[in-house]
């Protein structure tokens, strides 16, 4: 949790960080616990964005498994490793460049394991549908209920089993909306 | 009673109609990929919308805006008495719309505090500043006394909302100075 001292000297408001920061050197997203209330930072340059959802209107958070780790993997494999000790290889006629090249992808492959499964986080209000798009790891989401259980906007409850509409009959309702319900 | 969700399963894009009870994880009937909810009270409130005030009885408080509806609260601003339709929650208080318009328009205090859509962030300012001067030479005649002076004005601004930090300010004066020893020195060479 972080204190912020107003410019009256008083500290006003509590923060708990979800996300690490990510993005560039000028516009970076991070997803933060405040008070009632979830905090979506978008940081440009020189001014912090902020999105605020309240937690008396947020229905739900709707969570499923997402591909980014695999893609991490074969693009750090790839374009961080393979191609660049390939270069080098060519550039230098030795093996000793392009091996010890491989300590940087094989540590960030490390890092993208021991960061855990990659998921999407959906945020769900009576009016809107909003990707978390800070969020990305499934323990990063796991901090995010663990803060909003500590906040009570949450009751810990076991999964129960809940109704899902029929399954489609034909492959061509595959992918149809409903028809409206009654 | 649940609220309805149609959802769009992202693995095989089905669409689901929901009626999620509780939380737990729901797996697509198509693709069996399992969807997670996480639902909070607001989940299995009641959608219908309306906002029910009662009619004030004989002797009974009743609402500054409203006089025939009974008062349920009491703003914390001006102290009128509010009926449900008035009453605004507010960071943990409850405020009437007169009082939240002009606390979001002062800009400062617990309303404008809750509602503030950006800051200025002199500290991070100061430290782009001096990264710039560095990628862009030239620049650095003028980014350096700009990055300097928000440096310092950042020791007595309020800064980020979330995090607020000092070290994005001193790294932008050890850049700084360096960029202007730097043109210093290469000039009087």
């Amino acid at each position: 949790m972080t204190t912020v001292a107003t410019a009256s000297g008083a500290t006003s408001k509590r923060y708990q960080r979800i996300t690490r920061t990510r993005g560039s050197l000028l516009t970076k997203h991070s997803l933060w616990v405040g008070e009632g209330e979830l905090l979506w930072m978008d940081f440009s340059a020189m001014q912090e964005h902020y999105r605020r959802f309240f937690l008396e209107d947020v229905q739900a958070l709707v969570v499923y498994p997402s591909r980014r780790r695999a893609r991490l993997r074969w693009v750090v494999s790839v374009l961080g490793g393979l191609l660049p000790s390939l270069l080098l290889w060519w550039m230098t006629s030795t093996v000793v460049w392009p091996v010890a090249w491989w300590i940087i992808p094989v540590s960030l492959l490390v890092w993208n394991e021991w960061a855990g499964p990659s998921v999407t986080v959906t945020l769900v209000t009576a009016v809107q549908r909003l990707e978390l798009r800070p969020l990305k790891r499934r323990r990063e989401f796991d901090a995010l209920r663990a803060a909003l259980l500590a906040a009570g906007a949450l009751t810990p409850t076991p999964p129960p089993a809940a109704e899902v509409s029929t399954p489609p009959t034909s492959p061509g309702e595959v992918g149809e909306a409903p028809a409206p319900a009654p | 009673m649940a609220n309805r969700w149609q959802q769009a399963c992202p693995g095989c894009d089905l669409y689901l109609e929901l009626e999620p009870v509780d939380s737990g994880v729901l797996p697509c009937p198509s693709c069996r990929m399992p969807i997670e909810y996480v639902l909070l009270p607001a989940a299995t409130r009641h959608a219908s919308g309306a906002v029910r005030s009662e009619r004030a009885s004989e002797g009974e408080a009743s609402c500054f805006q409203h006089p025939h509806k009974r008062a349920t609260q009491e703003c914390a601003g001006c102290g009128r008495y509010l009926c449900p339709l008035c009453a605004v929650s507010v960071a943990g208080t409850c405020v009437c719309p007169e009082c939240l318009r002009t606390g979001k328009r002062s800009g400062k205090g617990p309303i404008a505090e809750r509602f503030k859509g950006n800051r200025f962030v002199p500290a991070d300012a100061a430290m782009t500043l001096s990264v710039l001067g560095l990628i862009i030479l030239p620049a650095a005649f003028l980014t350096v006394p700009a990055a300097l002076t928000l440096a310092v004005l950042s020791f007595f601004r309020e800064g980020s909302l979330v995090n607020p930090r000092r070290w994005p300010a001193w790294v932008a004066i050890a850049l700084s100075l360096f960029e202007a020893f730097f043109w210093t020195y290469t000039l009087l060479r």
